[in-house]
């Protein structure tokens, strides 16, 4: 057996389990099979029926125009063959539809609350509570803001049409609108800030930054990777250095330590990992160690940690309690949502309102979004937001203040 | 679609459809399944191709597989998709012994990571083209990878010797 030893091999070895499958050639099917959904939608419940109960065929040309067909034994007893119909294999093999109305049609349908306390930017301008400041840069390509600071924002922008040539830059940008820029980075604009927990200092790639002035601090020998969270107990980071990808944690003036497995923290230490086919939630300590403080081995993974990370809301919805891990309640949301799935992005608003950004999927380039606000202890939700629109894939909702206490229940 | 519109759809389809339906098979270890996913992702292209040609099919396509896969498992929990059917490896003797153990290690991460995976090192896409496909963070891909890659280690002892380079660094 070959040890890997490094990223090439598990490229290498993905690539020989990947080429077992058989490939068949689609091209001149998929639009066929387009048309043969429309007929199927105007014949309606009949035909969708008949569909369910035919002989599937999967008929794909070949690349030398030959047709082929693999017969597949049908669920239910004796079905009447419909020569006329061919349905798609998913059509047939898949009998439950998703439940509930479609996320985003199911947001549209909300009340109306009150706008959603949280700063975020989308289509080029930041949105901070009642606030609405202009964002430097061309709003098509990436512009984003990534952490509150007490004074603003950190923000990332890219000021030229396309990317063929590095013109992002990363800033600080204050309540009045006006912009820091900060040093330019060798790699380009990215979300790798992080702000000290004193809020004093920022750090990208190998700066270490005064966070009001811009002032260069420090200029690390080594571009650190993406920085994770900088906690009271040191920095988290990847170590992207030969694609290793490593987390690491580092406290200035001391030697970077490999972290075991990998999590998302927050700055204040506790963060969610995966391993084992449970969720963990983690607390970092001293020196780069990790306490686990509970373990939640359910098929619905936990997605976030309330303020205090006492509570713990699940990619469905769920509320769990930390550490104990009992079901407090769930959010009143559709049974297909899931924040592995649809809502892109989320916040716990305060100590009882979770945020999540929900994209119209239908849609491309221009995605119209709304920001839902779910009732941790209720579970109720209502529109937080006016409908959204944006290139980008996603937005980031960050706490509109970040020393504030967010959470009652410590 | 027209005529050139048909053929140039065609085209992309017979560039790609290989790396789609491998990355798919990566993704849900289950051959028939990737094929269909492909297929339904393929069609929801062309009904897009117009706009899409110009822009980024690829990753329309591969967003879509991701999120049709995991649309599909929620609805079928209950079946055991994760668990490698053993017709997909097709005949055991002619899959290597490294095959086979990637196989069943990747059937034992998440579907997440086993994305992050299968974009990052298999689709050769850059983190923050995997964070757009899968829509997350660039944080949450390098989270979700470096996860990965220790849930491999962890499962595939076989493998152990990966990323292994030390506990430190300069």
């Amino acid at each position: 057996m070959r040890p890997m030893t490094d990223e090439t091999q598990v490229r290498t070895l993905l690539a020989e389990y990947a080429g077992t499958v058989l490939v068949h050639d689609f091209a001149g099917n998929a639009w066929d099979r387009g048309r043969a959904r429309r007929r199927n939608r105007r014949l309606g419940g009949v035909v969708a029926v008949a569909a369910a109960t035919a002989v599937v065929v999967l008929a794909y040309s070949g690349l030398d125009g030959r047709l082929f067909s693999e017969p597949i034994p049908p669920a239910s007893p004796s079905p009447s063959p419909s020569p006329s119909l061919s349905p798609s294999p998913s059509e047939t093999k898949t009998t439950e539809a998703p439940k509930g109305p479609p996320v985003f049609k199911w947001a549209q349908g909300l009340p109306r609350g009150e706008d959603a306390r949280a700063a975020f930017s989308v289509g080029g301008v930041l949105y901070a509570g009642d606030q609405r400041l202009r964002m430097p840069g061309v709003p098509r390509w990436h512009n984003g803001v990534y952490a509150s600071t007490p004074n603003g924002w950190m923000i990332s922008w890219s000021d030229c049409e396309n990317q063929a040539r590095n013109c992002s830059f990363n800033g600080l940008m204050a309540t009045d609108g006006s912009i820091t820029t900060l040093p330019y980075p060798a790699s380009g604009a990215r979300e790798t800030f992080a702000i000290s927990p004193d809020y004093s200092r920022v750090m990208f790639d190998r700066w270490i930054l005064d966070a009001n002035t811009g002032e260069v601090l420090a200029d690390l020998p080594n571009n650190v990777g993406y920085i994770n969270a900088w906690t009271p107990k040191g920095i988290i980071y990847f170590d992207e250095r030969g694609g290793a990808n490593q987390q690491r944690w580092w406290q200035p003036g001391s030697r970077p330590i490999r972290m075991k497995g990998g999590a998302d923290y927050r700055s204040d230490g506790l963060g969610i990992g995966f391993g084992g086919g449970c969720s963990t939630v983690q607390r970092l300590l001293a020196g780069g160690e990790v306490a686990v403080v509970m373990d939640y081995c359910e098929d619905d993974p936990l997605a976030d940690l309330s303020p205090s990370g006492t509570r713990a809301v699940t990619d469905s919805g769920l509320i769990i309690s930390v550490p104990g891990g009992r079901e407090l309640g769930s959010l009143d949301v559709p049974d297909n949502f899931s924040t592995d799935y649809y809502p892109e992005s989320m916040l716990w608003e305060d100590a009882n309102n979770i945020l999540y950004v929900i994209p119209d999927y239908k849609a491309t380039f221009r995605s119209p979004m709304l920001i839902v606000r779910c009732s941790a202890t209720s579970g109720e939700c209502e529109r937080a937001s006016a409908t959204l629109s944006d290139y980008a894939s996603f937005i980031h909702l960050l706490p509109m203040d970040p020393e504030a206490p967010r959470d009652g229940t410590t | 679609m027209d005529a050139q519109g048909r053929e140039s759809f065609d085209a992309w389809v017979r560039s790609c459809q290989v790396s789609l339906v491998r990355s798919a098979f990566l993704m849900t270890g289950d051959s028939h399944h990737s094929q269909d996913l492909v297929q339904e992702a393929l069609v929801k292209v062309a009904a897009r191709w117009e706009k899409l040609r110009a822009e980024n099919p690829d990753g329309y396509a591969r967003r879509i597989i991701y999120r049709d896969h995991i649309s599909w498992w929620r609805r079928k929990l209950a079946v055991p998709v994760d668990e490698l059917p053993e017709r997909s490896l097709g005949d055991p003797s002619e899959a290597s012994v490294d095959s086979l153990v990637i196989g069943q290690a990747l059937a034992r991460l998440t579907k997440k990571q086993r994305a992050v995976l299968v974009l990052r090192y298999f689709d050769d896409l850059t983190e923050k083209q995997v964070a757009e496909i899968l829509g997350v963070s660039v944080g949450t891909v390098k989270s979700q990878s470096s996860a990965a890659l220790a849930r491999l280690r962890q499962v595939a002892p076989e493998v152990a010797a990966f990323g292994s380079d030390g506990e430190t660094h300069d």
